[in-house]
C-alpha cells in the first residue's frame, strides 16, 4: 500500500471551538449544522403544516371560521405551498441530511469549506425569519400562489401584493444565495474529499442522489434568482419585465409590453428541477434503507446510480409540461409531453429495483422500512397519476382541479415526508445515540401511511368530477354532486388526525433523547462508513486519529460464505471471515 | 481515470483499495478543492447570465403583436442588429438604448484589471513579492474604478431621463449591470483577503493558489461583460 499523508494523521485540531456558543451555535462542524437546518426546516414546516390544517377547515366546514376570509385562504395556500416546497423540504433533505451524511459516508472529516457551510446556515434562517416576517408586514403574506403568477402577484386586489410579495421575493433570494453555498460545500466534497478508496462507484446511493440534487439545485434555483429579482423590479421600480400593458380596477397601469409567460418559463425552469432536489435525495435514501433492512445488495447498484444522473439531466428538458394551459404553441406541447413520459423510464427502473431488492430479502420489518415501503406505494401511485398529467390531451381538463393536488401531494409531499421520517428513524440511533420506542413508531407509520391514503386518495375523485382547486369555497356549483361536501368533511378529518398524529412522532424523538436505551453503535448492521465511526454520536472531526480506508461497496450483505450477514466497507478484502466463496 | 470508467466501475467486484485511488482531503489536495469550488461557482453564474440573455432577446423579439408594424420597424435596422441577424423583428415598444461612450472606458478598464491579475499570477510564479503585491493593487483598484464607472453611467442615464421604466432596453441594462457589478463585488471580498495577506508578507508561492482562481473569475467576469456589452450593442 502507497503511504500518503492526510490530515488523518495530522492530529492537530482544525477548528475545534472551547466555547459552548462556539460549539453549538456558531459551529463550523457539518453534524452540528445539519441539526440546526433540520430544527429550522421543521419548525417552518409547522407553521405550514398548520395552514395545511386551517385550509382543511374551511374547505370541509366553509365559513366556519371567521378569521378564514378568502384573501387569508389564498394566503395560507401561497404559504403551505412555499414553505413545504422550498424552505422544508429542500432545506431539510440537502442541509439537513446532506450536511449530516455526506462527510461521514464519503469517510471525511467534515465538509471542504467549513465557515461557508455555517455560512450557509445562517443566511438560510435570515431567509426564514423574512419570510415569517411577511406574516406580519401591513397586508399579510402574499396570496399569489406558490407559483407567483406575474401580473395578479404584484397587482391590486391579490392579497399582499404590497409588502407580502416583496418580503416573499426577498427571502426566496436570500434563500437562494444560502443555498449556493451550500451546495458549493456539498458538491465540491463529494468530488473532492472522499477518503481512500471510495471511488464514485463505491458511494452509496444516498449520497448520490443528495449529489446529484445538489447539482440540479445550483443550476436551476438560478432560474427562480433571477425570476424573483426581475418581479422585485418591475414592483418596486416600474419596469415591464413580465407586466404588460394591463388595465386593474378601471385605470391602466404604467407597465406595458412585458411577457407573463416568460416568468412562467424562468418560473417552472427553477420549478420541475425543484421537484427532483426533493425526489433523488429521497430515492437515495431510500435505497439505503430498503437494502439494509432487507439484508440484501440493491438490485441493479450502477443501473441505480445511472438513473439519479439520467433523472437529472431530463429533469431540465421537462418544465413547460406544467404550462399546457398557459397558450403556448402547442407543438412545444408534443416535445415537453415526449420528454415527460421518457422520464419515467429511469424512474420506472429505480421503482422496479426497489422492490426486485426486497424480493427474497431477509426483510426486517422495522420502522425504517415501513416508512421506505410506505413510499414505494405513495411514489407509484403519484407517479401513474403523473403520466396522466403528462399528457397535453388529458392534462387540459384535469389541469386546475383537485386531480392535480392528489398527484403532487402524493408524489412530491407524502412520498419526501415518509422517506424523511424512514431516514429519521434510521439514523436517529447514530445522531443521538439512543433508541427510539418501537410500538411508537409503529403507531405513527400506520396512522400517517393510511392516513394519507383518505387524504389524497378522495381528492383524485373530486378532480375527475371537476372540482376546481384553489377556490375557497364552492358556490353555485350544479354539475358537483352533493357527495363532494361529505368527502371533503372525511378528507378534513383524515388530515388533522393526521397533523395531530405527529406529536406522537415528536414525542417519541424528544423522550427517547433523554430517556431512550443507549443504541448500540450499529444498531442495524449497516455496512457503510457513517456506522462505523469510533464514537456514537460522532464527535468532532468523525474519525479519531485516521481516517478510514474503504475497501468494498456499500453493499455487501449477506455475502454467502461472510461470517456475519454484513461486510462494513472499511474491512479489507479478503480478511479472514470477511469474504466467503466470493474470493 | 476517465469519468466514463468512473462510472460503469463495477465496484461489486473484489478489488484493492488502490483502485480508483482517490484520496481523501489532504492539504496537498487544498488547491485542486479551491478550485473545484471555483469552476462550480462559474457553472452556476453562467446559468444565471444566461437566462438573463435568453430573457433578453425573448423580450427583444415581437411575438404575436402586428406584423405589418413589425416588418416595418425591421426594414430600418442595420444589418448588425441583432433582430436583423436572426431575422426576429423587434416588439413595438423596444427603444434601442443609446449606450453612453463611458461604458467603452469602463470596458477598457476592466480589461487592464485582469490583466493586472494575469500580470500577478505571473508573478506568483517568478516568487518577486514587491511586483505581485503591485499588481494585485493594480487589479483591485481598477476593478474598483470600473464599479465607480458603472455607477457613473446609471447616473448619466438616468439624468437622461432614462430610468428603469423606460423601456425594457434600459430595464436590461440596469438589471445586467447590477447583477454582474454584484458578482464583482463579490470577487473584490477575495481581492480584500488576498490583498492582505500579501501585505502581512505571505510568500507569493503560497498565495499562487488563490492568486490563481481569482485571476480565473476576474477573466470569467470580463468575458462575461463582453457577451452583455455586444448583446446590448447589437440591439
Amino acid at each position: 500500500m502507497t503511504t500518503y499523508t492526510t490530515i488523518a494523521e495530522d492530529t492537530r485540531p482544525l477548528h475545534h471551538p472551547k466555547t459552548w456558543v462556539g460549539k453549538y451555535v456558531w459551529s463550523q462542524d457539518h453534524k452540528v449544522i445539519a441539526i440546526q437546518y433540520s430544527l429550522t426546516a421543521v419548525g417552518v414546516g409547522l407553521v405550514a403544516l398548520v395552514l395545511s390544517g386551517l385550509m382543511r377547515l374551511q374547505l370541509a366546514f366553509p365559513g366556519a371560521i371567521p378569521f378564514i376570509t378568502p384573501e387569508a385562504y389564498y394566503q395560507f395556500v401561497t404559504m403551505h405551498g412555499m414553505i413545504m416546497v422550498i424552505y422544508l423540504l429542500t432545506a431539510l433533505l440537502l442541509g439537513g441530511f446532506g450536511n449530516y451524511m455526506i462527510p461521514l459516508m464519503i469517510g471525511a472529516r467534515d465538509m471542504v469549506f467549513p465557515f461557508v457551510n455555517m455560512l450557509s446556515y445562517w443566511v438560510y434562517l435570515l431567509s426564514v425569519i423574512v419570510l415569517l416576517a411577511s406574516f406580519f408586514v401591513p397586508g399579510g403574506p402574499t396570496g399569489a400562489g406558490w407559483t407567483l403568477y406575474p401580473p395578479q402577484a404584484i397587482t391590486d386586489g391579490t392579497p399582499g401584493a404590497g409588502w407580502g410579495i416583496i418580503t416573499m421575493l426577498a427571502s426566496l433570494a436570500i434563500f437562494i444565495v444560502a443555498f449556493t453555498m451550500g451546495g458549493l460545500n456539498y458538491a465540491t466534497t463529494v468530488l473532492q474529499a472522499r477518503t481512500k478508496g471510495m471511488t464514485l462507484m463505491r458511494m452509496p446511493c444516498t449520497v448520490w442522489g443528495i449529489f446529484v440534487a445538489t447539482i440540479l439545485g445550483l443550476l436551476a434555483f438560478p432560474a427562480l434568482f433571477v425570476a424573483a429579482i426581475m418581479m422585485m423590479l418591475d414592483n418596486t421600480i416600474g419596469t415591464s419585465f413580465f407586466m404588460p400593458s394591463i388595465i386593474s380596477m378601471g385605470e391602466p397601469l404604467s407597465h406595458s409590453g412585458g411577457s407573463p409567460i416568460l416568468f412562467q418559463h424562468l418560473f417552472w425552469f427553477f420549478g420541475h428541477p425543484e421537484v427532483y432536489i426533493v425526489a433523488l435525495p429521497a430515492f437515495g435514501i431510500v435505497s439505503d434503507i430498503i437494502s439494509t433492512h432487507s439484508r440484501k445488495n440493491i438490485f441493479g447498484y450502477r443501473m441505480m446510480v445511472w438513473a439519479i444522473i439520467i433523472i437529472g439531466v431530463l429533469s431540465f428538458i421537462v418544465w413547460a409540461h406544467h404550462m399546457y394551459v398557459s397558450g403556448m404553441n402547442p407543438y412545444f406541447g408534443y416535445f415537453f409531453a415526449t420528454s415527460t413520459l421518457i422520464i419515467a423510464v429511469p424512474t420506472a427502473i429505480k421503482v422496479y429495483n426497489w422492490v426486485l431488492t426486497l424480493w427474497q430479502g431477509d426483510i426486517h420489518l422495522r420502522v425504517p422500512l415501513l416508512f421506505a415501503i410506505g413510499f414505494i406505494f405513495t411514489f407509484i401511485h403519484g407517479g401513474l397519476t403523473g403520466l396522466f398529467l403528462g399528457n397535453v390531451s388529458v392534462d387540459v381538463p384535469l389541469s386546475d382541479t383537485y386531480f392535480v393536488v392528489g398527484h403532487f401531494h402524493m408524489v412530491m409531499g407524502v412520498s419526501p415526508i415518509l422517506v424523511i421520517f424512514g431516514a429519521i428513524y434510521h439514523w436517529y440511533p447514530k445522531i443521538t445515540g439512543r433508541m427510539w420506542n418501537n410500538v411508537l413508531g409503529q403507531l405513527h407509520f400506520w396512522i400517517t401511511f393510511i392516513g394519507v391514503y383518505i387524504i389524497y386518495l378522495p381528492m383524485h375523485y373530486l378532480g375527475l368530477l371537476g372540482v376546481p382547486r384553489r377556490y375557497y369555497e364552492m358556490g353555485e356549483t350544479d354539475f358537483v354532486p352533493a357527495s363532494v361536501q361529505w368527502a371533503n368533511e372525511i378528507i378534513t378529518i383524515a388530515a388533522l388526525t393526521v397533523g395531530a398524529a405527529q406529536i406522537i412522532f415528536f414525542y417519541n424523538l424528544i423522550s427517547s433523547y433523554f430517556r431512550g436505551e443507549k443504541a448500540d453503535p450499529n444498531p442495524w448492521g449497516a455496512t457503510s462508513l457513517e456506522w462505523q465511526t469510533p464514537d456514537t454520536p460522532p464527535t468532532h472531526g468523525n474519525w479519531g486519529p485516521t481516517l478510514p480506508t474503504v475497501h468494498r461497496w456499500a453493499y455487501d450483505y449477506s455475502v454467502p460464505g461472510a461470517a456475519q450477514d454484513f461486510i462494513p466497507q472499511n474491512v479489507p478484502q479478503g480478511e479472514p471471515g470477511a469474504d466467503g466463496d466470493k474470493m | 481515470m476517465s469519468v466514463l470508467q468512473k462510472l460503469t466501475e463495477k465496484s461489486w467486484l473484489p478489488a484493492g483499495a488502490d483502485m480508483g485511488a482517490d484520496l481523501g482531503m489532504t492539504a496537498e489536495r487544498r488547491p485542486a478543492i479551491a478550485a473545484t469550488g471555483v469552476w462550480i461557482y462559474i457553472g452556476v453564474a453562467t446559468v444565471i447570465f444566461s437566462l438573463v440573455v435568453a430573457a433578453y432577446i425573448l423580450r427583444l423579439g415581437n411575438y404575436g403583436a402586428d406584423p405589418a408594424k413589425s416588418a416595418e420597424l425591421a426594414a430600418g435596422l442595420p444589418w448588425w442588429n441583432l433582430a436583423a441577424l436572426c431575422g426576429i423583428p423587434p416588439a413595438e415598444d423596444w427603444r434601442p438604448l443609446s449606450e453612453p461612450p463611458l461604458l467603452w472606458a469602463n470596458t477598457a478598464i476592466l480589461i487592464l484589471s485582469s490583466l493586472a491579475w494575469r500580470k500577478a499570477r505571473a508573478e506568483t510564479r517568478r516568487g518577486q513579492a514587491r511586483e505581485l503585491r503591485a499588481a494585485l493593487v493594480a487589479g483591485g483598484v481598477l476593478a474598483f474604478a470600473f464599479l465607480a464607472g458603472q455607477l457613473v453611467v446609471w447616473r448619466v442615464l438616468a439624468g437622461e431621463g432614462h430610468f428603469a421604466g423606460a423601456g425594457p432596453a434600459t430595464a436590461f441594462f440596469y438589471l445586467i449591470t447590477a447583477v454582474h457589478g454584484l458578482h464583482l463585488a463579490g470577487g473584490m471580498a477575495f481581492w480584500g483577503r488576498i490583498a492582505t495577506r500579501a501585505f502581512k508578507g505571505a510568500p507569493p508561492n503560497e498565495l499562487a493558489t488563490s492568486i490563481k482562481l481569482c485571476a480565473v473569475y476576474w477573466h470569467y467576469l470580463l468575458l462575461v461583460w463582453t457577451v452583455m456589452f455586444g448583446l446590448m450593442l447589437i440591439t
